[in-house]
Formats: C-alpha cells, structure tokens, sequence
C-alpha cells in the first residue's frame, strides 16, 4: 500500500528537497506529539503527498521551525506543520494499522502482529475524529478481501471463465466469457482497484466543499494506480503463492503482462493528473507534479531494472 | 453571462497557470472567512468560483477522455447514509457515445485522418492536440452519424444501444450479458465496452474496445472509441515528458529513519 508516491529526488532543485523534507518531518513530530515516539515508525511519504497537496490548496497557518530530533540529534532541520499535518497523522496511523491488520491476515507475518499491536492504541480516538474516512478505509479494505476470497484459484490462473460470482452486483457484469452473470477477470480486477480508489478518493477530502468532487477523482486515481503497482510489484510473490493477482488473472504470466500492467497505470494516473492540473494550485505544484508524473514510477522501474537483469542472468547462464 | 476571463482579470488567452494564479489572488481577497457577513464579498466569490469553473473545465473538454467531465458514481461511505447500490465510479455525465454520430466531437488527438484510410494510415498521430477542438470537423461528424445509423443492428442490439444511449449501464449490461458467447461480434464488444465504461470498470471497457479493433480492423469507429480510452494516456504522457522517470534505484530521503525503523524493531528503545 505504501511507498509509491514518493518525488523523484534526483529532479527536485535544492529548494524544493527542503520543502519536501519539512512536510515529511512535520508529519513525523505530529505523529511523536499525537501517539508517542513508537508511532513514529507508521511514518510514509505517501501521506506527505497528500498534506503538500491539501496545504497548496487550503494554504493554512503553517508553523515553520528549525529543530533537532532523535534522528537528526546534530543538525537542525526545518521543520513545517499545519492543520494538515495533523489530519495526515491521524490517517497515516490509521492505515499503518489496517495495513498491519492485513499483512497479519495474509501471511500472519510478525512484522503484521507487531505492528497491529503496536498501532491499535489510538484507534479510538482517530475513529472519533474523522468518522467518515475511518468508515471508508474499514469498509472498502473488508469489501476487497470479500472479493479476494470469491475469487478463489480459478481467477489466479488466469483461465477466463473462472470469473468469480460478483457480489457488487450480477447485472454489473458483461462478462465476456461468463454468460451465467459472474465478474470477468477484469471486472474483477476493476472492482478491487475502483475499491481501493473509493477508499483512497474519501481521504483526500479533509472538507466536504467545492473541491471535494475533483479531489475525490484525484484520490480515486491514485489509489486505482496504488492498487495496481502493488499487484504488479507482487506478481512472482502471488503467482508462488497461487494468491489472487489482477494482472496475472488477466494476461498470465508473459513478459506482456508487465506491458499491459504499465498501461493501466498509466490510464489510472492519467486521471489524477488530470485533477491536480484543474485545481488552482500554486505552492508546491512543481513538486506536486513531480510525484505524480515522475515520482510515482520509481519503484516499478525498481522491479522493471531487477525483472531485466535476473532474466539476463538466466540468458547468460544458459549460454 | 459575463466574461470569466474578464471576472478573473485575465486575458482571454492566459495560461492555466495564469488563470490559477488570479483565482488564488481573488479568493484570497473575497473568501467568506476574510469577509465575515460582507455579502457583497459573498456574491463575488460565488462569481470568481464559477468563473474559474468554467475555464478550467472548459481547457480540458466537454468530453475530455477522463479528465472531463467525469463523475465518480460512489459519493459516500455506507454509513453516510444514502449509498448508490454499487459504486462503479463511472461517467454520469458524459455523453455515452463521445460525440460519435450525435453530434460534435470533444477534444480530439489525432489529425485529420478520414475513416477509410484510419487503419492504413502509418502516422496514426499526426495533429495531436488532447485539449483543442481537433481535427473533426462537422461534415466529417456527418459521416459517422450516416455509418452510425445505417449499420444494421439486430433488435437485440438495438435495445442495447437504446439503453446506453440513456446511460442505462446495468440494464444495457444485463442485455449484453444475455447475448451468447457465439453471437457476440464486433460490435457486442463494442457496446460492452461502452457500458463498462460508463459504470466505471475501465479495464473491462479497454480490453473490450481492444477486442472489437481485433475483430473487425477497419472500422473507424471502433477503432476511434479505442484510442478515445488512450486519450487521458497520452496526455499524461506529454505533460509528463519533462519530468524524467526516475532510475532504478529508490533512494531515501531520510536513511537514518530507515536505519531507525529497523533498529526499533529489535531494540525498541526511545531516547528522545
């Protein structure tokens, strides 16, 4: 879930790296001063995204301080925090702890059990604070592993009619090859990722005002392209595993596969680049535009470069 | 109906930019929360917002691929009360066909390329503008309207272009759905993919518009609804272009956090 929308660090000028940093520290000293320094480890850039975006649109009060940490006990570092921040505290331990919850779940990992213990404490009281977005995140994620779990091993292997009965609602399918009503593998797969955008597209709205329709369609688009790269990250982890993967339910197990999966991230971040160029953003756009048309491509470029180099390692070995 | 450039103080060829930076200039001045009970202030603002709506949404087309103006179908959590039965996240708005045959197109990226030669043609991308009015002209909106309706539809399909026509998505998917898999040509992809389109399952409606290129290669229209879904694709693309993908390697920002986040969990321990 984490780890995606990140800048690209390497086209940011020196200014916009200080900024960048600021938010991501104003978020860690909000996570410190609201649940403790263990929170802490909750900490994403994920969510710094989200407070850059909201703080360029709102442009609230922002608090700007020089201030040494824990981690950086020698040099002062700048250090930004709004409103904002506090409200992306509050989500990014809301979703470390789902997401904890959901590792546990999958592969009862201990990094999972930890986590969840670890994180549970301020539950409460986020839930009491942001209702709606909390209901969204519990709701979506249960609605997703209800369709993980109907769609069973026929839809892993790829086979097209092993579509799964789709509990969204049979008269939404086509089904290409499932005349008995049943999801195809790729309304599947678009159920799972238009799931995940509904979750994603519920927390970037903080208010529910004039902006809250466009950035809705932003959060959606992000979390579709979230969704997505996760599976396309976890293609070899899921196929050993035989757990469910949209991109391998749709296209198995090819080198197209990883073509087709970069051009659906494409079509999902389209849209929400799409949203932040209709917003009236000034401060911070040119970072802002860095994550979303840059930034967001590190880590499947990671997998693309160690897919490329493992399979020329097996060509080599084979010569 | 006043002129939004002019409530915004812009030229009527300002940059997006421009126009966003007047807006800001403006909101900043008439906000209710810096004019508190001045209703004057109040009515401007009101005039500023729309002003900036129409603009801004006016640059990116009526029916611009899916930057336009979409919909997203599921408004609330269940516990908002009010939950729409399915949350698809489709095109409410949009204009089911994209303006082929009923009428002017949106926005348009490809050049002014005609039907028959679409799929001989070797530059397929000549004359790409994704937020001008493009290369379509209303003779040639003319010509698709009369391939449109003269293609013969069976009842069965028939009904299902009623229903998508009205933006009826589940009842035109329900119809497509009872079609049999060896009745389902060309053109039963086709409306597949419109209809999954419009309730928002857009790998669905991609692979389906794929499927229908496949299946009869020079049919325009088809061909034309496929590279309509591409449409918010290569937009990206373009204004992306000057933000270089990043190399492999992730790179972080903050390496002692990292080094902290896997120290803690051994010895978790807090000094500060």
């Amino acid at each position: 879930m984490f780890g995606y929308v990140i800048a690209n660090k390497d086209q940011l000028t020196p200014e916009q790296q200080e900024r960048y940093r600021s938010y991501y520290c104003g978020l860690c000293h909000a996570l410190k001063d609201r649940f403790g320094s263990m929170k802490r480890l909750s900490l994403t850039y994920d969510l710094t995204f989200l407070i850059l975006l909201l703080s360029s649109l709102y442009e609230p009060e922002t608090a700007t301080e020089e201030l040494r940490c824990g981690v950086h006990p020698l040099k002062a570092h700048t250090v930004r925090r709004n409103e904002i921040t506090e409200y992306g505290a509050d989500l990014n331990l809301y979703l470390a702890y789902y997401n904890c919850l959901d590792d546990l779940q999958d592969d009862g990992s201990l990094k999972g059990r930890l986590g969840a213990a670890l994180f549970k404490g301020p539950i409460p009281e986020i839930e009491a604070r942001w209702p709606r977005q909390c209901a969204a995140v519990r709701q979506h994620l249960a609605a997703m592993s209800a369709l993980e779990q109907g769609a069973g091993n026929g839809a892993a292997c790829g086979r097209p009619e092993g579509g799964a009965t789709n509990p969204e609602g049979a008269a939404r399918t086509s089904g290409a090859s499932n005349p008995n009503g049943a999801a195809s593998p790729a309304q599947l797969a678009d159920a799972m990722a238009n799931r995940f955008g509904a979750l994603m597209g519920e927390l970037f709205l903080w208010k529910e005002d004039r902006w809250a329709p466009g950035l809705r369609r932003l959060g959606e688009g992000l979390g579709r392209f979230i969704y997505l790269a996760d599976a396309y990250e976890d293609l070899e982890k899921d196929r050993k595993k035989g757990a469910y993967n949209p991109l391998l339910a749709l296209y198995g197990d090819g080198e197209d596969c990883f073509r087709q999966g970069e051009e659906l991230l494409t079509l999902f971040l389209a849209e929400a680049a799409a949203e932040l160029e209709k917003l009236p953003l000034e401060q911070d756009l040119d970072l802002l535009r860095n994550i979303l048309y840059s930034g967001v491509w590190a880590r499947i470029n990671g997998a693309k470069l160690r897919r490329e180099t493992a399979a020329k390692k097996a060509a080599k070995a084979r010569t | 109906m006043m002129d939004p450039y002019q409530i915004l103080g812009v030229a009527p060829g300002a940059s997006d930019d421009e126009v966003k930076k007047a807006y800001r200039q403006l909101a900043r001045k008439y906000h209710p929360d810096a004019n508190p009970g001045d209703k004057t202030a109040e009515q401007k603002m009101k005039e500023v917002n729309a002003a900036y709506d129409m603009i801004i949404n006016k640059k990116v087309g009526p029916q611009g691929g899916y930057g336009g103006a979409n919909q997203s179908y599921y408004g609330r959590s269940e516990t908002g009360g009010g939950s729409q039965g399915g949350y698809g996240q489709g095109y409410g708005e949009e204009d089911p066909f994209f303006g082929f045959g009923f009428g002017p197109f949106g926005t348009f990226f490809y050049g002014a390329d005609d039907q028959d030669h679409y799929g001989q043609n070797g530059s397929s991308q000549s004359g790409y503008d994704p937020y001008g009015t493009g290369g379509y002209g209303s003779a040639q909106g003319g010509t698709y309207r009369q391939s449109y309706s003269t293609s013969a539809n069976s009842p069965q399909m028939q009904r299902i272009a009623e229903r998508v026509q009205a933006r009826d998505y589940d009842g035109a998917l329900t119809l497509l759905n009872a079609v049999l898999l060896k009745d389902r040509n060309a053109k039963w992809y086709y409306y597949s993919a419109l209809a999954n389109h419009g309730v928002g399952n857009r790998i669905q409606a991609r692979q389906d518009a794929a499927k229908a290129v496949q299946m009869e290669p020079g049919n325009g229209e088809y061909q034309m609804l496929y590279a309509r879904l591409q449409n918010g694709s290569y937009a990206y693309n373009a204004a992306g272009s000057q933000y270089q993908r990043p190399a492999a390697s992730l790179g972080s920002f903050c390496f002692t956090l990292c080094l902290m986040n896997f120290l803690c969990r051994f010895f978790p321990f807090c000094w500060c």
